[in-house]
């Protein structure tokens, strides 16, 4: 795909590939930390369908570590609680990941992933060249064709949206996020009972049960943690939406045998609805019959009288 | 400008998080919990007490701060549309106060 310039082919009229193909140009240099930070968070906003957003205090690395093996510890339970309950479910607990995140750089991800479309651009190089013919073809320079990341298309296109988002007023301060790579309302339940479980009401584990969570220095941390809200699948909920996904029981399972349920008894209310007119005109028709009969029985015995 | 935290006993606040007039509160809430003034048994402890107003909540945020002496400051954060900046100022001026007032005493 490469043309690039060889010490044997007289370079003046071999076309010649500025950049290595592996390597196209970025708007910010790709080696910094920041520029991987961003494709870290983009990747993480286009593979997780589930996070949830924390607000952190100042948790020491001591807390962090602490709240982290509970957390583990939790979720491995609900995993093997499906496994219990015989559902084909891979378990999760291993890439569920509660991390700090840099508030800035993931507003930019999020920009790029909610915002960015790349109206059919393709990166492909046109025309291209094969090295050991010698042509004067010049390979074009593809910059504004490119839509990766860390482009310059992207930055421009994304530049003046800054703030546009739902989630964007919650992006500030420090921010800490789990992130699912499935929508599991088990595991989400789990979560939120070992990281929040005041302001979502789900039950945290009890001194006998689990005498490691009330440890004071994984109390401590969860004090210097904020719920803020939660992203599923594009969608921002807020607390009591996100109480209602952990209550899903059952499951995305679950959820889909309780919307079949709700599709069938709206179908068979639609047909006794439709029915119920003639059904009731029948019934009234066979009871005036009846009554008639009676009437018919009693009046020739009484003539026979 | 820094915060005379060790002057401050308690710290209450209502706002939603949707709401862009209550990043005061959410910033401010950060520069005070600190490792050192969560533990109860921690001289400088500050009662730290947060309300989360439900998303579409018309109520504005605000928030008290408690000081040492029983001063207290109450700080209308949406309706006078403060920033952190103003919010940092406010409080540390009456920190500053009562901090002079108790290094004067001894």
């Amino acid at each position: 795909m490469a043309a690039i310039a060889t010490s044997s082919i007289d370079t003046s009229t071999t076309a010649v590939l500025r950049h290595p193909p592996s390597q196209p140009p970025s708007h910010r240099r790709p080696e910094e930390r920041r520029s991987q930070l961003l494709r870290q968070y983009t990747s993480l906003l286009r593979t997780a369908p589930l996070m949830v957003l924390f607000q952190h205090n100042n948790l020491q690395s001591v807390e962090w570590t602490a709240i982290r093996r509970e957390l583990n510890q939790a979720l491995r339970k609900a995993d093997e609680q499906q496994v219990a309950e015989g559902r084909n479910l891979p378990p999760i607990a291993s890439r569920i990941k509660l991390q700090i995140v840099q508030t800035g750089i993931f507003e930019v991800a999020l920009r790029i992933v909610e915002c960015f479309r790349p109206n059919g651009q393709t990166a492909r190089l046109s025309g291209a060249v094969d090295p050991p013919k010698q042509s004067s073809a010049e390979i074009p320079d593809d910059t504004a064709s490119l839509t990766h990341d860390l482009s310059r298309v992207v930055h421009d296109s994304i530049m003046n949206h800054k703030g546009k988002h739902e989630l964007s007023t919650l992006l500030t301060g420090p921010l800490a996020i789990i992130s699912f790579p499935h929508v599991s309302p088990e595991h989400l339940k789990a979560s939120l009972s070992i990281l929040s479980p005041k302001t979502t009401k789900f039950s945290a584990p009890t001194r006998k049960a689990n005498p490691g969570y009330h440890d004071i220095t994984v109390q401590e941390g969860l004090q210097k943690l904020m719920f803020l809200a939660a992203r599923v699948d594009g969608e921002v909920f807020d607390i009591d939406g996100t109480k209602w996904i952990g209550s899903i029981e059952g499951g995305m399972d679950g959820l889909r045998v309780q919307l079949i349920a709700a599709l069938q008894s709206m179908g068979s209310g639609i047909a006794s609805a439709l029915e119920g007119a003639s059904k009731s005109l029948y019934l009234t028709l066979e009871s005036r019959r009846s009554v008639l009969e009676a009437e018919e029985k009693d009046t020739p015995e009484k003539g026979e009288l | 400008m820094t915060i005379p935290v060790q002057t401050i006993t308690s710290f209450r606040t209502a706002f939603s998080p949707f709401s862009p007039l209550a990043r005061p509160c959410r910033i401010f809430l950060s520069l005070l919990q600190n490792p050192r003034t969560t533990p109860l048994s921690s001289a400088s402890h500050v009662d730290i007490k947060v309300i989360q107003l439900p998303r579409n909540s018309t109520q504005l945020p605000e928030m008290t701060i408690e000081f040492r002496g029983g001063k207290q400051l109450q700080l209308e954060v949406g309706k006078r549309k403060m920033k952190i900046g103003d919010v940092i100022e406010e409080v540390s001026r009456v920190g500053r106060i009562i901090e002079r007032d108790q290094s004067l005493k001894g």
